[in-house]
């Protein structure tokens, strides 16, 4: 008994040690149950999530045991846990944290001072929580903001977030993001890093860029409105439907064209038009000159394989107003791919078509979008990027659970729903490829033709999602048909569209280049989901056709074929089908435009004139321009003048205000030639839609070649000529006294030859983004630089000469130049490098070899983010130790030269005479530039007269 | 217990304190783990304390308005609006401050009390500044102190120095924000701009979007899909989807805020096999937000306008094709051409340019789908609402802006008094040439008494009536001698 009493004794006496700690966890779990509770249970809503009071105790319970655990256990990452992810430290101080957390979630939208450390390097940045939803700000981990200070960029972006994972399988958008690169799309840098907060292991985030400017020349566009589309939340509007396409004024900007007014939002307005307008040829066919189809087409490929609708009606809009394309580009945003919610119900199939708003409702009305989408989606898994995709997430899932081993944050805390949720999360993609690829690529289909009741035709039926590039018609013996027509039954009438120029003839077969594919009908059907969107579904509908073949005997027809790139499958032949009328497919056969149009003469233009059709210009026409008129080409230019009769663009009369521009700009435009014109007088255009900073402007296409052209007069905007999104050769083309510069060449790739630009007020040629190859030209007289190239362009320039120019050449903001043979002399700078821009990490690269540099003001300088040398060149003068950097903004700082002379000196003769190998650091102008780096002379130093 | 030394019972303190707490603990922990409906008991009187004083202060105010006492009901309100205190967007007292603030305003407004009005709507734009609805009845209030005019203007069109800024600018074409604001633009002698914020809502184009219902056994809410329907060639709207749910009800929410008119609605099907589509029977059920005339819908530009139909035989789960058409035809919306009736429109549709022809046009609509209704009493005991007819007046525009009708009305054999609404709102004058009870062969029996009518928002100035309310009206008693009239004839000139 009394041994009993004894043991209760030290028990008792003992018990604190039990107790104590119990009474310690229960105040603290009591403190934060009744915090959460009270904020997020009670005080605000968090609609549609829910905070009860038992979930949140247990939650709050089970963080504390997962925390004490990781504590005892000593679980933290180290760097031989065989966790790859890279480390995000953040350094806040207590009084920041307290006021982020005050009165959640209005306190954490204000930026706090902190500090970053990455990869080494810490950066001041200003921090805040980020996220509409509560799971972003209502549990353990918190989602940030991150923002450095102009000027400083933690690789390449300004903003960043970092983003806790809103589901139990954690890495939905992370994996969508990475899919969206692999089809081509515009996306923000995401990865897994492992994040600390004050030198303590908070768990595992998306690291994911903010959208802004960076994000376009990432991706190399150049920068324009990029619009975000949000109704829901705050955003909300009350009293209005809150359909983002219903409104276009409602839409933000992300980022800017400061071209025009930041509330303007006449490309918005313009598709708001459209989409309210009534389905139809001519709708469908505006829609397509407004939105990138085949941009369009790779997201909703995107769309279909993470089975996603979170681009609704109302929210997640990320739209990208290319000004020089003028067409609109989706940008991936918050997807959030294979989604729990969004996954079909039990047996149900996965929804091959995705359409989750007004614009997917109108994209899949248009035979080229459908078209499109096969092709992406067929490469995606003829490629085997499906296999190279999910060994790729397999990885990261294999990351992200070393990561949240870790983790005391984890949502959920229970470690085994996540793997379990990871397990169904994978099984889930796997599950959604297969079916997409089963029903794109490997689908059953149907194709049955008959010999039209009406005689001298045959009708086809297409039930299929597999576009053909072409239907081929085998016969048994010689035909000759007269004309080719496809017609179509729509609304009871026959829609019929003339291929018979487009149609060829060979071995007894006929082929016609129509790109059949089948009309999607809707199907609505209740799935089991409170998401109604999935109500709404596509299917494939037999679509007929007829070709009428006037002056064939479709009795002698032997076989008809589905022509397509992997191959060609057979029409079934059948005794009679029924014609079904269209109802929702247009822009079916839309042949190119190949006829041209002819002009000669004095023509006169007025206002703006379009030009839709392939032209061909004789020799000797003269266009009289009046002030302000412009001529926009939109399709193929052939004009040959001649050295007797050269084509004139000129003004109406002498003393007039300027015209326009002429501008050449799209695809269709591809391999057009301009050879011996003269063009003078001109100056720009601008409209709410589209905007040409020059006299003479090509944009967007390709294989354009400029030859024995002469430029003058150019009057109030900034170029002469501006070349975007293209590849141009120049030859022999002379640019004469431009206003500011006379070749503005952005994201392109050109050739320019034997040509000269005399006089220009600022630069002779101005690159950005841009690979180019100048040979044998002479810049003379510059205001400013003869050559300068920013922004990652790419130069290889042989045997030119520089005379007089204020510099003779300079590079910036990671661009790379080689000059060879060159002459540069007479120029107040002969070479300049230096970074000018924030958004680059470092500046400008230059090497001159084997060339003439003398009597310049100045010889090379470069800072120290920069580089500049010469090689084996004949130099005249000394470097300067330091030199003063002017900048846009008239200021300037004092810099130590880093330029360096490298086996120079005074003399003609070269010291090395070998051969000189291609620049290894400009690999990607071998092909374009490969042959004529072969022509560098190495015996001799400057140019070869 | 033994009496220790004070450390010695201070320590036995402590352990009994800490036993105590970790009971508590342990027991907590054992109700959270098996007895959960405890714990959501006591999560719900939580709750309920949290909410309840407010409700129970709401029902007082709701008590005082009903029984009259206003001046109680305004105490409680404030007293409530003291309480509940500054709310941010996603606070749950929210839709209690929104609706103690709308009740304040209201009751300021019935008190004259401008000033108050206009601070209660301050605070609730406060409390939502996206609210179209908050932002007219502030403009509303602003416009109508010429001290605070300026504001209303910044408010809806923005700072003028920064473009694009205002709210009836991202909204150009709601009707709850340009009503005001052309109005007051007019007014104020800025006709180009109040000429162009009514161009631009004219031509803006309205939505398209349409959601489809469908059920079996009762309306189901998740039973919804969503399309853009297209008009054929023949002016024929037309919805193609197949289907394979159980149907016996269908509801079609056209899309908000457009206008138009859908002729002869039809539901067609095609069976799996069937060749052609065969007609759906159905009947009309209830609608909602559009009107509907003979076999037409009307659509006016409301907010969600609705139109069900039950089907005569339930369809059973299959395959199948439906089909709905209608003939289509645009109208303008009928807000902006009423805008265009207003005492403004003459000023505004006056002149050569684009924008003025506009609003002609718009006043030609307007005029032209103008009604009267004439109710009548029987007996005495009121007017019914099922005793009424509604006539098209069908007004035509004159050169001189006004608009000529003439319209015969029918009335039944026993009447004895007889209220006509004029339904034309706040802005016409009404000039009666003609206004006599005729008999079904038309022979004249009286004139009507016109000036012995009582009036309801309507005055007389030179032989004119002058509306000067939005609910305009005037009856008369039948006069003697009447006892075969059948038709009363009204010829006259709206200006």
């Amino acid at each position: 008994m009394s041994s009993l009493r004894n043991s209760l004794a030290v028990c008792w006496h003992w018990s604190w040690i039990f107790t104590l700690p119990m009474v310690v966890m229960f105040v603290h779990w009591g403190l934060r149950t009744g915090q959460q509770f009270a904020q997020f249970g009670l005080r605000i809503d968090i609609a549609p999530f829910e905070f009860t009071l038992r979930e949140t105790g247990k939650l709050e319970f089970a963080h504390m045991l997962r925390s004490l655990g990781l504590q005892f256990s000593g679980t933290v990452p180290r760097d031989d846990d065989g966790c790859t992810l890279r480390t995000v430290e953040l350094f806040l101080g207590d009084e920041e944290i307290e006021t982020l957390d005050a009165d959640l979630p209005y306190s954490g939208e204000h930026n706090q001072g902190g500090r970053l450390r990455f990869q080494g390097t810490d950066y001041d940045v200003s921090l805040r929580y980020r996220g509409d939803t509560v799971l972003h700000w209502g549990y353990f981990k918190k989602s940030f903001r991150v923002t450095t200070k102009k000027g400083q960029l933690v690789e390449g972006m300004r903003k960043f977030n970092l983003v806790v994972g809103k589901t139990d399988e954690q890495l939905n958008n992370h994996l969508s993001y990475r899919l969206a690169n692999r089809l081509g799309l515009i996306t923000p840098t995401c990865e897994l890093v492992r994040v600390f907060v004050n030198g303590t292991y908070h768990g595992l985030y998306e690291l994911t860029e903010q959208l802004e400017e960076g994000t376009l020349r990432r991706h190399d566009r150049m920068p324009g409105d990029l619009y975000s589309g949000e109704m829901i939340m705050l955003d909300n509007i009350e009293g209005t439907t809150n359909r983002v396409f219903e409104y276009p004024r409602v839409w933000s900007k992300v980022a800017a064209n400061n071209h025009y007014e930041l509330a303007s939002r006449a490309p918005l307005e313009r598709l708001h038009a459209i989409l309210q307008g009534n389905p139809d040829e001519s709708s469908l066919a505006a829609l397509a000159q407004l939105v990138d189809l085949d941009r369009f087409a790779r997201f909703s490929a995107l769309e279909v394989l993470t089975q996603t609708q979170h681009n609704d009606h109302r929210h997640n809009w990320r739209l990208f107003w290319d000004p020089w394309r003028l067409r609109f580009e989706p940008v991936v945003w918050d997807i959030v791919g294979w989604h729990e919610s969004m996954r079909p119900e039990g047996n149900q199939g996965v929804d091959l078509e995705i359409i989750s708003s007004q614009l997917h409702e109108w994209l899949h009305m248009h035979a080229e979008f459908l078209r499109a989408r096969y092709r992406h989606l067929h490469h995606f898994f003829a490629g085997g990027h499906d296999d190279a995709f999910l060994a790729e997430a397999e990885r990261e899932l294999e990351q992200a659970l070393l990561a949240l081993r870790a983790d005391p944050n984890a949502m959920p805390q229970n470690a085994n729903r996540i793997v379990a949720a990871m397990a169904d999360f994978t099984a889930f993609i796997h599950r959604a490829f297969r079916a997409v690829e089963a029903n794109y690529v490997n689908g059953t289909e149907t194709l049955r033709w008959c010999p039209a009741a009406a005689g001298g035709a045959i009708d086809l039926e297409v039930a299929t999602r597999r576009p053909m590039n072409a239907v081929e018609i085998d016969f048994d013996g010689p035909q000759m048909p007269t004309s080719v027509k496809l017609v179509l039954l729509r609304d009871g009438a026959e829609q019929t569209t003339d291929l018979t120029s487009h149609s060829s003839l060979s071995t007894g077969a006929l082929r016609v280049p129509v790109a059949l594919i089948s009309e999607l009908a809707r199907e609505f059907e209740y799935r089991g989901r409170a998401n109604s969107l999935r109500n709404s579904r596509r299917r494939v509908v037999a679509t007929s056709l007829r070709l009428v073949l006037d002056g064939v005997d479709v009795g002698r027809i032997r076989e008809v074929w589905a022509l397509r790139d992997e191959g060609r499958d057979p029409f079934q032949r059948t005794a009679t089908l029924s014609r079904r009328p269209v109802g929702t497919l247009f822009q079916l056969a839309t042949p190119p435009n190949t006829t041209f149009r002819s002009l000669a003469g004095e023509i006169a233009i007025k206002g703006v004139t379009e030009v839709v059709d392939p032209v061909r210009i004789a020799a000797g026409t003269t266009f009289r321009l009046d002030p302000g008129a412009s001529l926009l080409f939109r399709n193929r230019v052939i004009a040959e003048g001649t050295k007797e009769a050269p084509i004139r663009f000129e003004p109406t009369e002498g003393g007039q205000a300027p015209w326009g521009t002429i501008a050449i700009n799209g695809p269709q435009c591809a391999d057009s030639v301009f050879r011996w014109c003269t063009v003078r007088g001109g100056s720009g255009y601008k409209v709410p839609l589209e905007e040409y900073c020059s006299m003479f402007s090509v944009h967007n296409c390709t294989g354009i070649r400029i030859e024995d052209c002469a430029f003058s007069e150019n009057r109030e905007y900034d170029d002469m000529i501006h070349v975007m999104y293209s590849e141009v050769v120049f030859d022999r083309v002379t640019l004469t006294a431009a206003r500011a510069d006379a070749l503005d060449c952005d994201i392109s790739t050109v050739i320019i030859k034997n040509s000269s630009f005399p006089r220009s007020g600022n630069d002779g040629v101005d690159l950005m983004t841009t690979r180019a190859l100048v040979l044998d030209c002479t810049f003379e007289g510059n205001g400013d630089k003869g050559i300068s190239i920013g922004e990652g362009s790419r130069l290889i320039g042989l045997r030119n000469r520089f005379r007089g120019c204020s510099k003779g050449m300079e590079a910036k903001d990671g661009s790379i130049a080689w000059l060879a043979n060159c002459d540069i002399r007479g120029c107040k700078k002969a070479l300049n490098a230096y970074k000018k821009n924030w958004r680059y990490d470092s500046g400008g690269y230059i090497t001159v070899t084997k060339s003439f540099v003398g009597e310049n003001g100045s010889l090379p300088t470069a800072d120290v983010w920069s580089r500049a040398q010469l090689l084996d060149c004949q130099v005249k003068g000394e470097l300067v130790a330091d030199y003063d950097q002017e900048y846009v903004d008239g200021s300037s700082t004092r810099m130590r030269n880093t330029a360096r002379l490298v086996d120079c000196d005074g003399g003609p003769g070269p010291k090395m005479r070998l051969p000189l190998p291609f620049p290894l650091e400009l690999g990607m102008l071998e092909p374009l530039a490969s042959s004529e780096w072969g022509t560098v002379r190495s015996d001799v130093r400057g140019g070869v007269q | 217990m033994k009496q220790g030394t004070l450390p010695q019972r201070l320590a036995f303190a402590g352990r009994m304190v800490l036993l105590v707490g970790s009971l508590l603990g342990g027991c907590t922990a054992v109700v959270f783990a098996w007895w959960p409906k405890t714990v959501d008991t006591f999560e719900a009187w939580l709750r309920e304390r949290h909410t309840a004083p407010f409700d129970e202060a709401w029902a007082e105010a709701v008590a005082a308005r009903a029984a009259a006492d206003s001046g109680r009901e305004r105490a409680l309100l404030v007293a409530l609006s003291e309480r509940v205190g500054p709310t941010a967007q996603l606070d749950r007292r929210r839709p209690m401050a929104v609706k103690v603030q709308n009740r304040l305003v209201e009751l300021h407004r019935e008190a004259g009390d401008s000033r108050s009005a206009l601070v209660g709507l301050r605070r609730l734009r406060a409390i939502d500044p996206n609210s179209v609805l908050i932002a007219r009845d502030l403009a509303v209030q602003l416009f109508s102190d010429p001290g605070t005019r300026a504001e209303a203007y910044t408010l809806l069109l923005g700072d003028p120095a920064v473009y694009g800024s205002g709210f009836a600018w991202r909204l150009p074409a709601q009707a709850e924000l340009l009503s005001p604001l052309v109005d007051a633009l007019a007014s104020d002698g800025r006709l180009d701009e109040a000429r162009k914020l009514v161009v631009t809502a004219a031509s803006w184009p309205e939505p398209k979007w349409w959601s489809i219902y469908w059920w079996d056994k009762e309306y189901d809410p998740l039973k919804v899909a969503g399309c853009q329907p297209r008009v054929r060639a023949d002016s024929v709207l037309q919805v193609d989807f197949f289907g394979r749910d159980a149907i016996r009800g269908l509801r079609i929410l056209p899309p908000a805020f457009a206008s138009c008119c859908l002729s002869d609605p039809k539901w067609w099907v095609r069976e799996a096999g069937d060749a052609e589509f065969q007609p759906l029977p159905m009947r009309r059920g209830a609608t909602q937000n559009l009107r509907e005339v003979g076999s037409t819908l009307e659509l006016l530009g409301n907010a969600d306008p609705m139109v069900t139909f039950e089907l005569q035989q339930p369809l059973p789960a299959g395959e199948r094709e439906f089909r709905f058409t209608a003939d289509f035809k645009d109208t303008a919306p009928e807000w902006l051409a009423r805008l265009a009736l207003t005492k403004c429109g003459p000023q505004l549709a006056d002149g050569d340019g684009a924008a003025a022809k506009t609003l002609a046009e718009l006043r030609r609509v307007g005029f032209a789908s103008l009604v009267l209704e004439a109710f009548w009493e029987t007996a005495p005991g009121g007017f019914s609402t099922g005793d009424k007819v509604r006539v098209p007046l069908a007004a035509s525009l004159q050169r001189d802006g006004g608009a000529s009708f003439a319209v015969d009305v029918p009335l039944p054999a026993e009447w004895t008094v007889l209220r006509l609404d004029l339904g034309t709102g706040e802005f016409a004058t009404w000039r009666f040439d003609c206004m006599e009870l005729r008999d079904e062969g038309g022979v004249v029996l009286s004139p009507a008494p016109l000036q012995d009518a009582a009036l309801h928002d309507v005055e007389w100035k030179d032989h004119e009536l002058i509306a000067t309310g939005v609910d305009a009206q005037l009856q008369f008693v039948r006069p003697a001698g009447t006892e075969r009239a059948r038709v009363l004839h009204v010829e006259g000139l709206i200006r």
